[in-house]
């Protein structure tokens, strides 16, 4: 397994020799569907966000209350340099306490859609959960995967149908060696260096959902520590 | 001509040894409940337990009883239980009712059906009657640890137990943490609009009678909880059902088993020497939980979820039958 990812040239397509696994934790991307609820929050990160998760609560039941809240489209932290992009998203701040605010006014039956980049809405689910959100209440809509009907290039793969993110894309890397998060542009089986301590990583295809990132695991003889 | 097939972990030769108990105390707590104390008969230390355990009485050879642990379960000095006396037809609580301060008891170390959900920020408990034992443990358990809960408490006049308890534990009636009712409209006067406004993230547990179970789940699902945040435990044996015959297959072996009308599916497989462990063998506990792997099945118990009843793949026998002719277990 080490050689056979290890001789994935960087940049072509992953080898696909994961995707024949039958368990695999890579997040996969059916087409959503929109389940019925008391009440819904459109978490949206993006422009494009915005535009699936509208067309998804389209089908709501008139009576049911629904709140759609816009993001930017990237993660924003506290002095984040992106003042353009804060102001508009609704000039909130940082992203996480703005989302942790939302569900705490939440009540139980509420459902929520996270709609935006794979990386963006995979660290928002983990703040949803840790706010106290089940899966069952979380419909997660990655804006790469599984294009409309009639798209180029369909990007969707994999045994079942429902497509994983594949080839180069926004991805956060946990790195095995320092143990922290961040963010690349990458795909599955790539080889990128962490910014916090200079290793060079293997993008693996193990995503831990608590921490909201792919696997980066030391590729061998680098200037880590 | 097959050799004998190795007892399976839960078969009673395997089984582990029974807890040696004695009756340390027993308090009448209402004019149908009481309340029993055991300690170790060696004066050694008791094992801890999860809050909303329960523990089973061993009231003959063959025969367990299981009762809920009140305490919670944090380095308990005692267990202690309450019983209802109730007019069933086997005796357990008839024998409960009889014991006396220094009679030995052997009992099932605890086992837990009914925990506190880890991740829950909020927890919304709701006892009917008797069901109140396993969520009293509750109780105690997130007053140690500081969480955030609310009890509802209904019960018929004069029969509260543990309720002036729970009035000290919970901080007083109004603006506490308990909301304890008179009678099941008072109750839902209160709980209906309160499951409507419960923040994300609250965990729903419910013990009590069958009917109340099925009311407050209902509405909670009516309110669209979340299936995972909505948790019950109910009491007792559940309803029967008319019985017909069927054969039983086993998978490992190709035995055939019939089992006629008058019997259990359990007691078919017991009877022709087939190890299969069990505990309550009234479908409420989950011990005697086998695979399914052909025939489909007449689900009777209060133990697997709607997903794991659609799936097939699980038989109670205990309880449950084939829905045809003819079910094969891997056995």
């Amino acid at each position: 397994m080490t050689d056979a990812i290890r001789s994935t040239p960087q940049g072509t397509p992953d080898s696909g020799a994961w995707a024949r696994l039958r368990w695999t934790s890579v997040p996969r991307w059916p087409a959503p569907a929109l389940p019925p609820a008391a009440s819904y929050l459109a978490c949206c990160f993006g422009g494009e966000g915005e535009r699936r998760a509208r067309a998804l609560l389209s089908g709501a039941e008139p009576d049911v209350p629904v709140r759609v809240e816009a993001f930017a489209g990237r993660w924003s932290a506290p002095g984040d340099p992106d003042p353009a992009g804060d102001a508009q998203a609704g000039g909130q701040g940082a992203t996480d306490s703005r989302l942790r605010a939302l569900f705490d006014a939440c009540l139980t039956g509420v459902r929520v859609i996270l709609a935006g980049p794979e990386s963006v809405v995979m660290r928002a689910a983990a703040v949803a959960k840790q706010c106290g959100a089940t899966s069952e209440e979380l419909v997660l809509i990655a804006t790469e995967a599984a294009r409309a009907p009639g798209a180029a290039e369909p990007r969707a793969s994999g045994r079942d149908g429902a497509g994983h993110v594949a080839g180069r894309a926004a991805r956060r890397v946990f790195c095995a060696a320092c143990r922290q998060s961040f963010d690349t542009f990458a795909a599955l089986a790539d080889i990128v260096t962490c910014p916090g301590c200079d290793g060079r990583l293997i993008v693996d295809h193990r995503f831990s959902r608590p921490h909201a990132a792919y696997f980066g695991w030391p590729a061998g003889p680098g200037p880590h520590r | 001509m097959s050799a004998r097939r190795p007892a399976s972990p839960g078969a009673p030769e395997a089984r582990r040894a029974d807890l040696a108990l004695v009756v340390a105390g027993v308090t009448q707590l209402t004019e149908d409940v009481r309340q029993l104390t055991l300690a170790a008969r060696d004066g050694g230390p008791l094992p801890c337990y999860p809050p909303g355990s329960h523990l089973g009485l061993r009231w003959r050879p063959d025969r367990v009883n299981s009762y809920s642990l009140t305490g919670d379960g944090h380095d308990p000095a005692g267990y202690t239980l309450s019983v209802l006396r109730t007019r069933d037809s086997r005796g357990g609580s008839a024998w409960a009712h009889a014991l006396r301060p220094g009679d030995p008891v052997d009992a099932v170390a605890p086992r837990s059906a009914f925990p506190v959900a880890a991740r829950a920020r909020r927890h919304l408990l709701v006892a009917g009657g008797i069901g109140i034992t396993p969520l009293l443990s509750h109780a105690r358990w997130h007053v140690r640890w500081g969480a955030d809960f609310v009890l509802y408490y209904g019960f018929q006049p004069g029969r509260a137990a543990h309720l002036a308890e729970l009035r000290a534990l919970c901080g007083g009636q109004r603006g506490g943490r308990l909301r304890a009712f008179a009678g099941r409209d008072a109750l839902w006067a209160d709980l209906g609009p309160a499951l409507a406004r419960q923040p994300l993230g609250t965990q729903l547990y419910v013990c009590g009678p069958l009917p109340m179970i099925d009311a407050v789940t209902a509405e909670a699902r009516r309110l669209h909880w979340a299936e995972s945040r909505i948790r019950s435990e109910a009491f007792g044996a559940c309803a029967d059902g008319p019985r017909a015959p069927f054969l039983a297959t086993l998978a490992t072996d190709g035995r055939r088993v019939a089992v006629s009308a008058g019997e259990t599916l359990l007691e078919a497989l017991e009877r022709d020497g087939v190890p299969v462990p069990s505990l309550c063998r009234s479908g409420v506990c989950g011990e005697c939980r086998t695979p399914v792997t052909a025939g489909r099945v007449d689900h009777r118990d209060l133990v697997l979820s709607a997903a794991e009843r659609a799936s097939g793949d699980w038989i109670m026998p205990c309880v449950s039958r084939a829905a045809g002719d003819e079910v094969e277990l891997s056995l």
